[in-house]
């Protein structure tokens, strides 16, 4: 065996760019569940939850791969840790999304209709927040290109400061939706308002697992 | 010497069998980056290699050969017995050769340069004793082994500092790509024959002084970049590339530049492993033609040189090629722009060695490259346990070479003596 052969290992980059499109795309589905499920078409949702599962179920393949594929030994650029804890907040999107999906669907739940168009808001803020922080796990590539120096350094910079901010709008609406809830709790059915609050607590999560990966991005790029 | 005309033709046979096998083996490892990063096709990466592993050879490797041949043991401590130097660089040349075979066909990674050393140290010790071997020389060629993957290291990491600050961390790389590798191509002209002028040349009957060294040397400079900035001109940016896919761009100007280093690392390659095989076989020739008389610090003969640098060009044309191409698959995570570096490095580093006469490792030379290009953060993924396999090769090849030399040196001498 050729020592120059055993010194080069793959790159786990691009299988860590590759298991956010999965977990995004997940997270992404979301949207068309909820629609389907406030319209009453159960069959639609049941089809997205499908969609959804599916796509946990293939980011959890790509997790085990990846892992297998950073033993101890290997020298990166980055600290092997941040990198796999990426990869655990990534996953944790995943598993949300399907959970967040197995609960709106396993439980029919249906919101008053008032605080449905503010439901998908905050679905879809948090999902703009992992859509950020998708941009900047793929900017790992021009960084392990130019070696993580200067001005690529800098754009992940202000990309780790949008996501913080996308994170807090997220926080606010999630705020906004808690006190509509509270104000209507008398009129609905109290095991239905427990697990809308739930709904929500995971809806801002899904923010604040991206908001998490943005961190391990600051101290990739730390000096 | 009545069997002389049979210590020549064993020899010539042994060190032909043992050039074989390094350029079978060998040049892969300095060849595969040049076709890993996708800069030469299979075809030319052999032609680039035949071509300069020959001319380094040629041109470079007589100081290298004359360490083998007689740095390590001195020849006037077999003043009165030449048959036992001429056993024991038989059995050296053997026991590297075949140890080679076997480790190759193991899939270890060893080293042929280390084995021959070994083997001659063994011999020496058993047949003769301790005390005809030159342990100053063999301390200094053992601190080679360690500095020169270290120099390699520094070179390729200041030099990939250098690209970083002046190209890739900028506006406008490509401009800058196009702008400053010309320059890199100037240098590596410049060093590359500079070394082989002032240091290696001598040994083919062309002393320079040291100006005419030094403006040799920066006309072929000149002349490289010349060349170069003929084929970078050609380089379009990618059409439509925005920001984010400039670094495609930035990559092919690199990869003309990648060309040059590959010539100089099949160049530095010859220079320096050349001398494995035919060290040996010219002391053999050496001592039978002084008919034992060990004075023998005759010039190399002409055909020796040649007869090393064809072996190694068939090795690599019979059996390297598919080495090269298993070994350039496995590392498509180095760029030209890395891969340059490392190249550029490591030969400058092999070459100055093959100048002064040290028999060094290209290969680990070549780790200790890439690691420094690792320490800039520019290569995504390394496995350090390679580390562990040098040190290995250290520890493990010396003594095996040593041992197996021995053997072979009693079976000779049982047979011939």
């Amino acid at each position: 065996m050729s020592l120059i052969f055993a010194l080069f290992r793959a790159s786990p980059f691009a299988p860590l760019q590759a298991h956010f499109a999965t977990a995004h795309a997940a997270a992404q589905a979301l949207e068309g569940l909820m629609q389907a499920a406030w319209v009453g078409d159960w069959s639609r949702a049941q089809g997205q939850v499908q969609l959804i599962v599916a796509l946990e179920e293939q980011a959890d393949t790509q997790k085990r791969t990846l892992r297998a594929q950073l033993p101890k030994g290997v020298f990166l650029p980055v600290s092997r840790s941040d990198l796999l804890q990426t990869l655990q907040e990534q996953d944790a999107i995943a598993n949300l999304a399907r959970d967040i999906a197995r609960l709106v669907y396993g439980r029919r739940l249906q919101l008053p209709e008032s605080l449905q168009a503010p439901t998908l808001d905050l679905l879809r803020r948090s999902i703009a927040t992992v859509n950020e922080a998708r941009t900047a796990v793929n900017e790992l590539d021009e960084l392990v290109e130019v070696g993580f120096r200067g001005r690529r350094v800098a754009r992940m910079q202000g990309l780790i400061e949008r996501i913080e901010a996308l994170e807090s709008e997220s926080d606010w609406l999630e705020l906004e939706l808690r006190d509509m809830l509270f104000a209507k709790e008398g009129m609905l059915n109290p095991v239905d308002v427990i697990f809308i609050y739930r709904l929500f607590d995971w809806l801002g999560d899904l923010a604040d697992h991206a908001e998490a990966i943005s961190h391990r991005l600051q101290l990739m790029v730390a000096r | 010497m009545e069997a002389g005309t049979l210590y020549i033709v064993l020899a010539a046979l042994f060190g032909l069998f043992m050039a074989w096998g390094i350029g079978a083996n060998d040049v892969a490892n300095a060849m595969a980056t040049s076709v890993g990063s996708r800069v030469l096709s299979l075809r030319r990466a052999i032609l680039v290699a035949a071509l300069f592993e020959f001319a380094g050879a040629y041109l470079a490797g007589g100081s290298v050969t004359t360490t083998i041949r007689s740095g390590i043991v001195a020849p006037t401590h077999f003043a009165t017995e030449a048959e036992l130097l001429i056993f024991g660089m038989l059995a050296a040349l053997l026991a590297a050769g075949s140890w080679l075979l076997l480790a190759s066909a193991r899939g270890w990674p060893v080293s042929t340069t280390h084995t021959i050393v070994g083997g001659i140290i063994g011999f020496a010790v058993v047949a003769v004793g301790a005390e005809v071997v030159q342990w100053g020389q063999v301390a200094t060629i053992a601190a080679s082994w360690v500095v020169s993957p270290l120099i390699a290291g520094t070179c390729a990491y200041l030099l990939f500092r250098s690209v970083q600050r002046l190209i890739l961390d900028t506006d406008d790389p490509f401009t800058n790509a196009r702008r400053f590798v010309p320059g890199y191509m100037f240098i590596t002209g410049f060093v590359i024959s500079h070394i082989t002028l002032s240091k290696g040349l001598k040994h083919v009957g062309l002393p320079l002084s040291g100006t005419e060294a030094l403006v040799i040397a920066g006309l072929i400079g000149l002349g490289v970049m010349a060349l170069g900035i003929g084929f970078i001109r050609r380089i379009e940016p990618l059409a439509g590339a925005d920001r984010d896919f400039q670094f495609t761009s930035v990559e092919r100007v690199f990869a003309v530049m990648m060309v040059l280093t590959a010539c100089s690392m099949a160049f530095a390659h010859g220079s320096n492993d050349v001398a494995n095989a035919i060290g040996p076989v010219a002391a053999v020739v050496g001592l039978v033609q002084s008919a034992g008389s060990v004075v023998g610090q005759s010039a190399i003969p002409g055909w020796v040189l040649f007869g090393g640098a064809a072996g190694i060009v068939a090795g690599l044309t019979m059996w390297g090629y598919r080495v090269i191409r298993t070994v350039g698959r496995g590392i498509t995570e180095l760029t030209p722009s890395r891969g340059f570096a490392c190249e550029l490095s490591t030969a400058a580093t092999v070459v100055f060695a093959s100048g002064v006469g040290l028999p060094v490792s290209t290969t680990h030379t070549l780790v200790g490259a890439i690691l420094g290009v690792g320490l800039v953060k520019g290569i995504a993924a390394l496995d350090l346990g390679v580390i562990r396999s040098i040190l290995l090769s250290w520890l493990v090849t010396l003594p095996a070479g040593a041992l197996l030399a021995v053997l072979y040196f009693y079976l000779l001498r049982a047979l011939l003596g």
